[in-house]
């Protein structure tokens, strides 16, 4: 890059920002993006600060025009909002759609997808380990993909994107190799069983991976469309060669990773032909990189472990006398389904809700003076508290629609065994869809290692008390292990929230 | 098979190791100015009674089970690790930190290659070498050597003729170690945690978990492993107390290698007042051995001893109290009558360890004889197993006394003196005595109940079998007893039509060609009581046990006749186990 590239960068960077009011401000940027004083001398300037404050002057000289803005604001149109909306929920999609379409098909036919109660446990648990150690990867692709992709780098965004897939993949592959010697060593499953579950656990992680590449591509429209075909796809399967359920169920797996790395190499090849002098781009430092996504990472870990703990302490209750190492009880599964499939639906909501809240803000605190502040509080606590009421709305309509729609189907366990769960549960993923808009402001305000520590304190809560409950009193009582981690994962964020929004200019300023 | 069992030894011996004598080390802080070996004892009683504590909280709770029991394994050696290096401040976060810091850089530069370079770091160095850590043992061991080598050959002749059996055999040679695997089944499976014995079967429970073995693999190698352990509390507590090395030695040889009292064959049950006493001083480790819990029992008895003896004469502080109170706890929790001998026993030790010693003797053999003399006390039968004990530490002291008029007499020579005379005592009259085991079922029949318990899937299939079977197979699959299984079914197998009731896929029925005898002829006096108790009548005694077994055979010919999904399992000269795979449970059970 040459000073006049660099100069774009930062005027270009400004629109939609807020404005810039000190030359340190601008030093503080340039120091950022990885600029030093041996670079800035280049430009003829004895330090950073000298170059500061020269684009300081040039960009008082040159201040965006209300009537350019005005006409930006005029092209955000609906198409955009759902354009942004969309690329907000399509990672989220990315799980519900499997979890609707195997839901869907396990109501409707129940036979369809029965397996072994051995290998249903071996298939269950690598599905869970794979959405929790990947979760953390999902987040820092997800994280440092769109901000690449963001500043228009898409060679460097798919360089890092694949440099992240790699070291999640090493991960995994060690991980199932481990698993395999755990699972062999405390006689968890069959030796066969272990190695269909390690399969099973290395193509989903890949595949959430993917999916999580393709949402930074902003091609998320892709993902849905991957599980239809692949949908489509073991439907022709089993009426053609009608290979047995297991095999369909190992198969799905590898055909959506095939289908889903397809994508990323075309999406990936058409962002670079459409910016083809980002090829020139220098990538980031590695080690510095890791570092700063490490937060994202743990927060991501610790967010899927929670969102599976219940389940681990559900499978594990199983009595040893039913001759199963992991095995979640049918009607807890059922139930539990159901309003993990409402989370799910409701969590792709209050992506956009929370992206839509931060937009808010950013033209509030655009818009309004400094000296506005209290303005901008109780605007933004208003907005806030519409945002937590809407996501409760869906959460209820989502959660009973589900509800009404399945209770019909004929496989469905009695209905005293099943509600206990689906309360417990309906209202912990309710808590944690509520918690969720607080993490969602938290880390994009500089905070994710209190929305972290919120989720990892739920954590602990909702392991300790639903591996003690589901064991003591009953699996069904694992939901409330899920109800009481999810209002700890509440009060903390919600806690940190509002610390925040007492000082939004502040916390603006530092996010 | 010898060599895999070897191998199966060594990681039990190895984790159980590790979790009892390793971890304290960990998670106790050490006792300044204390002897190595009261330290270890002193961190495996508190470890035995967390252990405890632990396991009935943990199956009261029904949360013990193998995640519980790994998770708490790993928990409690991250906390030592944080403690060690941290001393649990509030730079946890800040180390986690540097540590994950320093991991990305190492990644970054890819330098792994640099964890394979010794350290140079000041805490590597400052650690003491193997040398330094060894010096001071052969430091106390001058002089000694003759005392030393002695000691090496009584605890490898100890060690030898108690793993004797547990090396060669998988079927137990002392009945009640059925009865603590069978308690350690049920804690696996979090099914009356309140009920004892506990402390051995806790600790069974727990490493079996840990090294994912069998509790009867574990059973099998831990009984020789505690018996061992008694035998150096034994020599333990007459060095603490007597402070002599060749008494504390021929203790340890008179219990270990069970030299003394030596067996005698005793033909009937005494009756007269002299042929009881007799048979009280004559009771042989060889022959009468304690039951595992009741070994663990008088172990900890010995070492709250063993505990205050040091207190007493070395002043020790607190902790010496302390691992003296988690003695008492867990010999309470083993045996009250235990528990009597160990308060007034320590009561006496508090005035002079030697009178202790002579207390602890004196009310062994007293409290056992009084029960036998006397018709209106009754001590559980078990107490008889105490008597080697007592007579090993009676040698030790007897020694102790004989030695101090000696030194005066010859010097720096005595003990080399005493110890040659005790040897040649102990080549000449009181050789080392194999163990007389008592088994209660063909080595062949133990093999083949794990092997159907691991080729099987869980609870899918049962055997009918001896009671024997029944904790070798709880909680894997299903148990029906022998007896009753004969008396309901032998009168209908022969029609074609008919098929067993239970549900599992598999049905295994132990039938012996040669019925195991127990005793080799029918005992001349047996108890009413003992005579209508259908286990003795089925399986103990000779004679019901053949009636037993023939009929089995003629129930399972006969079915074999009518049926054709019968098959033979296995079969030797002494054993032969039917196996009928049913259909019909089995499409059931698919079908589910």
């Amino acid at each position: 890059m040459n000073y006049q590239e660099d100069q774009k960068l930062l005027f270009d960077g400004r629109e939609g920002a807020v404005p810039v009011v000190h030359a340190n401000e601008v030093a503080a940027l340039m120091e950022s993006r990885g600029y030093t004083d041996l670079y800035v001398r280049q430009w003829g300037f004895p330090d950073i600060f000298s170059s500061a404050e020269h684009l300081f002057t040039l960009l008082r000289q040159n201040p965006l025009s209300d009537e350019r803005a005005k006409h930006k604001g005029g092209r955000f149109s609906l198409w955009a909002e759902t354009r942004c909306a969309l690329r907000k929920i399509s990672l989220s999609l990315a799980y519900a759609i499997p979890w609707a379409v195997m839901l869907t098909l396990e109501y409707l036919r129940p036979d369809a997808l029965r397996v072994s109660p051995e290998i249903g446990g071996a298939l269950s648990l690598s599905l869970i380990a794979s959405l929790i150690t990947t979760g953390g990867c999902v987040q820092m692709i997800s994280r440092s993909g769109n901000f690449y992709y963001g500043l228009k780098e898409p060679v460097l965004a798919h360089r890092i994107c694949l440099s992240l897939l790699n070291i999640a993949l090493t991960g995994s592959l060690f991980l199932a190799l481990l698993g395999m010697i755990a699972g062999a060593y405390f006689h968890l499953f069959a030796g066969n069983y272990l190695v269909l579950a390690a399969v099973n656990y290395l193509a989903l992680s890949l595949l959430w991976m993917a999916c999580a590449v393709l949402s930074a591509q902003g091609i998320g429209w892709c993902i849905p469309f991957i599980f239809f075909l692949i949908i489509l796809a073991s439907w022709l399967i089993k009426i053609l060669i009608n290979p047995g359920t297991t095999i369909l169920l190992i198969l799905c797996p590898l055909l959506a990773v095939g289908c889903a790395l397809g994508c990323v190499l075309a999406g990936a090849h058409h962002a670079e032909s459409k910016h083809p002098q980002s090829r020139q781009s220098a990538p980031p430092r590695r080690g510095i990189l890791l570092i700063s996504l490490v937060p994202f990472y743990i927060y991501g870990t610790l967010y899927f472990s929670f969102l599976f703990a219940d389940r681990l302490a559900a499978g594990s209750a199983v009595p040893w006398v039913s001759g199963l190492s992991f095995g979640i009880d049918a009607a807890y599964k059922q139930a539990t389904d159901m309003v993990l499939l409402a989370f799910l639906i409701t969590a792709a909501l209050v992506e956009y809700l929370a992206d839509s809240f931060l937009r808010f803000w950013q033209r509030l605190a655009s818009e309004l003076p400094q000296t506005a502040s209290e303005q901008l509080t109780v605007s933004l606590w208003k907005r806030h508290s519409k945002t937590m009421s809407a996501i409760l709305t869906a959460f209820v309509v989502v959660a009973l629609s589900a509800w009404f729609a399945f209770s019909r189907s004929n496989g469905l366990a009695p209905l005293p065994r099943l509600l206990p769960t689906a309360v417990l549960g309906g209202i912990g993923y309710l808590l944690l869809s509520l918690a969720l808009l607080e993490i969602i402001i938290l880390a994009s305000t500089n905070a994710i290692s209190m929305a972290a520590f919120a989720v990892a304190l739920g954590l602990a809560v909702n392991l300790l008390t639903g591996y003690g409950l589901s064991h003591l009193w009953g699996v069904q009582y694992a939901a409330a292990g899920l109800l009481a981690g999810a209002a700890v994962v509440l009060l903390i964020s919600n806690a940190a929230v509002r610390h925040v929004l007492r000082h939004p200019d502040y916390h603006y300023s530092i996010s | 098979m010898p060599a895999l069992d070897a191998v199966k030894a060594f990681w039990i011996l190895g984790i159980f190791l590790c979790m009892f004598f390793w971890l304290p080390t960990r998670l106790f802080s050490g006792r300044p100015n204390f002897s190595a070996v009261i330290c270890m004892a002193g961190n495996w009683a508190r470890m035995v009674l967390c252990v405890t504590i632990f396991v009935f909280l943990l199956s009261g709770l029904k949360v013990f089970g193998a995640i519980t029991v790994v998770l708490l394994f790993l928990g409690a050696i991250i906390v030592s690790w944080f403690r060690k290096r941290t001393g649990m401040s509030r730079r946890l976060l800040t180390n986690l930190q540097a540590t994950t810091i320093n991991l990305i850089r190492h990644f970054e530069s890819r330098s792994f290659g640099r964890f394979l370079v010794p350290g140079k770091s000041s805490s590597r160095s400052a650690r003491p070498s193997w040398a330094s850590r060894v010096e001071p043992w052969l430091k106390m061991l001058e002089g000694r050597e003759l005392l030393g080598a002695s000691l090496v050959v009584v605890l490898a002749t100890s060690a030898v003729l108690r793993t004797e059996h547990a090396v060669r055999e998988l079927r137990f040679d002392q009945p009640e170690q059925y009865s603590a695997l069978l308690r350690a089944r049920q804690l696996m499976l979090n099914i009356h945690p309140a009920e004892r014995p506990v402390v051995f079967p806790a600790m069974i429970a727990t490493t079996s978990f840990l090294s994912s073995t069998d509790p009867m693999q574990v059973t099998r190698f831990l009984t020789p492993a505690i018996g061992l352990l008694l035998v150096l509390a034994t020599g333990l507590l007459v060095q603490v107390s007597a402070r002599a090395g060749v008494a504390s030695v021929a203790a340890m040889y008179c219990l270990g290698a069970a030299g003394f009292p030596p067996a005698i064959n005793q033909t009937g049950a005494a009756v007269s007042t002299t042929g009881k006493m007799e048979t009280i001083f004559s009771a042989s480790p060889a022959t009468i051995r304690p039951s595992p819990e009741f070994a663990v029992g008088l172990l900890f008895l010995l070492l709250a001893l063993v505990f205050l003896a040091d207190w007493y004469r070395n002043s020790r502080g607190w902790d010496s109290l302390l691992d003296f109170t988690c003695c008492l706890l867990l010999t309470a929790m083993v045996s009250e009558v235990l528990l009597v001998i160990l308060v007034l026993a320590a009561g006496v030790l508090l005035l002079r360890p030697m009178a202790g010693l002579f207390a602890l003797v004196m009310l062994c053999y007293g409290l056992v004889a009084w029960a036998s003399l006397s018709a209106g006390i009754h001590i559980p039968d078990e107490m008889r197993t105490i008597l080697p004990v007592a007579a090993a530490i009676l040698v030790g002291c007897a020694l102790a006394f004989i030695k101090a008029p000696l030194v005066a007499r010859t010097g720096r020579t005595t003990a080399t003196v005493l110890l040659a005379a005790c040897l040649g005592v102990a080549v000449i009259w009181l050789r080392p005595q194999r163990f007389v085991g008592r088994c209660l079922e063909y080595e062949a029949a133990a093999r083949a109940t794990q092997e159907i318990a691991y080729s099987f899937p869980r609870q899918t299939w049962v055997v009918a079998a001896p009671v024997e079977q029944l904790a070798e197979t709880f909680g894997l699959g299903g148990h029906e007893d022998l007896a009753g299984f004969v008396q309901n079914y032998r009168s209908q197998v022969s029609s074609p039509r008919f098929h067993f009731p239970d549900a599992r896929q598999d049905l295994f029925i132990y039938v012996e060609k040669r019925p195991f005898q127990i005793f080799s002829r029918e005992p001349e006096k047996v108890s009413f009581s003992v005579l209508s108790d259908p286990t003795y009548r089925n399986y103990r005694s000779p004679g019901g046990r053949a009636s037993l077994e023939a009929a089995a055979l003629q129930l399972c010919e006969n079915y074999r006749q009518h049926h054709s999904n019968v098959d033979v399992f296995f079969e030797n000269e002494v054993l032969r186990i039917y196996h009928i795979h049913q259909q019909q449970a089995s499409a059931s059970v698919a079908g589910h």
